[in-house]
């Protein structure tokens, strides 16, 4: 990928992808799935992860699997008022980029 | 390298975040290997690079989450610009037509608000009572285009509005938990401290007691260290002198005499040879090697004190 991936872009695309899943999802899908998207290194998620839950915009809790605890993220109410600032903003900044690449004029 | 080690290692690394911090991590990267399953173990490790690389991301992570308050500057600024050129009416007449802006901001005023009682009198709260009023300040940023230059990264145009009510919104949430942290901690800091001088003051005794010890081994190596000293200057003299009697007395023709005191000349030199030697391990290896380790062991007791307050 020739562009960086902003701090807040990636927060917007973790908690996209968060949102994905009504129950909730865990670190390593999360990570699977962002990297479907996007091409990072896995140890800039956690951090990210964790700031989201400490801005409150994720919760967790853990739920037995297999034997184990399996710690689940899950977008708050501001977390998913967040997604959707985040969300119209890109349409507002991508429209604006393509719009330049095409020649287009901005209205 | 496989799982165990990796974890441990990382566990290693991040001795110096608070205790909460690494279970959280620790219980993260351990999940993370359990739900890869053992078959993609080798894969994940490589993907993960290294126990350093996460530890140092965790670090950072953690630092710029306490690094918020630059971040936290300018909102309010911006508050209390529009607030005082008077934009505020303007942009509650306009509000209407800008209503995807109100849920969040309403929010966001509801946040501040919460801010506000829980700390009242922390000096930030005069900002704050601008910001309350929020559907003013979110109206004023659709007359941005003229508003304070601080404003500038918020006009976006036509969504410029609800974006920006947004970022508030976020920002808010930080400022308010950094501000309900930052007063448990210093609650916390005082405690800890009454709680050392406490502790401090009941080991007085064993720390008297340490202090002796170190004192006695302090006193016994620099007495070695003087005999030693002593020991070789003395045996070389005294060996140079016996080893030249015993060949003044060989000249003489007494030859077993010449020969013993010749000989115990040669020991004498010997003597102070190992002496001297001794002497050298001593105040070259041993010395410098206990200094060290002294320095290192107070670094470690303060950064831990340190670390505890902190």
């Amino acid at each position: 990928m020739v562009f960086n991936t902003g701090a807040a872009l990636l927060d917007a695309i973790v908690l996209a992808v968060v949102s994905k899943d009504e129950e909730g999802t865990y670190g390593y899908k999360i990570t699977q799935d962002v990297r479907r998207t996007i091409d990072v290194s896995e140890s800039t998620l956690y951090p990210v992860l964790r700031r989201l839950q400490k801005d409150d915009c994720l919760q967790v809790y853990d739920r037995e699997c297999g034997g184990r605890n399996r710690r689940y993220y899950k977008l708050t109410p501001a977390g998913a008022a967040q997604l959707r600032l985040y969300s119209d903003e890109w349409v507002s900044y991508s429209h604006k980029i393509s719009a330049l690449f095409s020649g287009e004029e901005l209205a | 390298m496989n799982k165990e080690t990796f974890l441990i290692q990382l566990e290693k690394m991040l001795y110096d975040i608070p205790k909460e911090e690494r279970d959280e991590a620790m219980d993260y990267y351990r999940s993370y290997f359990d739900d890869a399953g053992v078959e993609n173990e080798a894969l994940v490790i490589e993907e993960l690079e290294s126990p350093q690389a996460i530890a140092a991301s965790i670090k950072e992570g953690l630092n710029a989450g306490g690094d918020m308050s630059a971040f936290l500057k300018n909102p309010p600024q911006v508050r209390e610009e529009t607030a005082q050129s008077g934009t505020y009416k303007n942009g509650k007449q306009q509000n209407p037509d800008s209503s995807p802006a109100d849920s969040p901001f309403g929010s966001s005023a509801y946040a501040s608000g919460s801010y506000q009682g829980a700390s009242a009198g922390a000096g930030a709260s005069g900002s704050f009572q601008n910001g309350a009023s929020g559907a003013g300040a979110s109206g004023s940023f659709q007359n941005g285009a003229s508003g304070a230059g601080a404003s500038g990264s918020f006009q976006n145009g036509a969504s410029g509005a609800g974006t920006s009510g947004g970022t508030f919104y976020r920002r808010y949430n930080e400022s308010e938990n950094k501000y309900h942290k930052g007063a448990g901690r210093t609650m916390d800091k005082t405690a800890k401290i009454i709680l050392i001088i406490i502790l401090a003051i009941c080991t007085l005794p064993v720390w008297g007691g340490i202090f002796s010890v170190a004192l006695g081994i302090a006193g016994t190596v620099i007495a070695a260290v003087l005999v030693l000293g002593i020991c070789s200057v003395v045996f070389l003299i005294g060996g140079i002198i016996c080893a030249v009697v015993g060949i003044l007395r060989l000249c003489t023709l007494s030859l077993v005499y010449g020969l013993l005191t010749f000989g115990t000349g040669l020991l004498l030199v010997a003597g102070s040879g190992i002496s001297f030697v001794l002497l050298f391990l001593l105040c070259g290896r041993l010395l410098p090697w206990a200094v060290r380790t002294g320095i290192e062991l107070c670094r470690r007791l303060f950064q831990f004190v340190g670390r505890s307050m902190a």
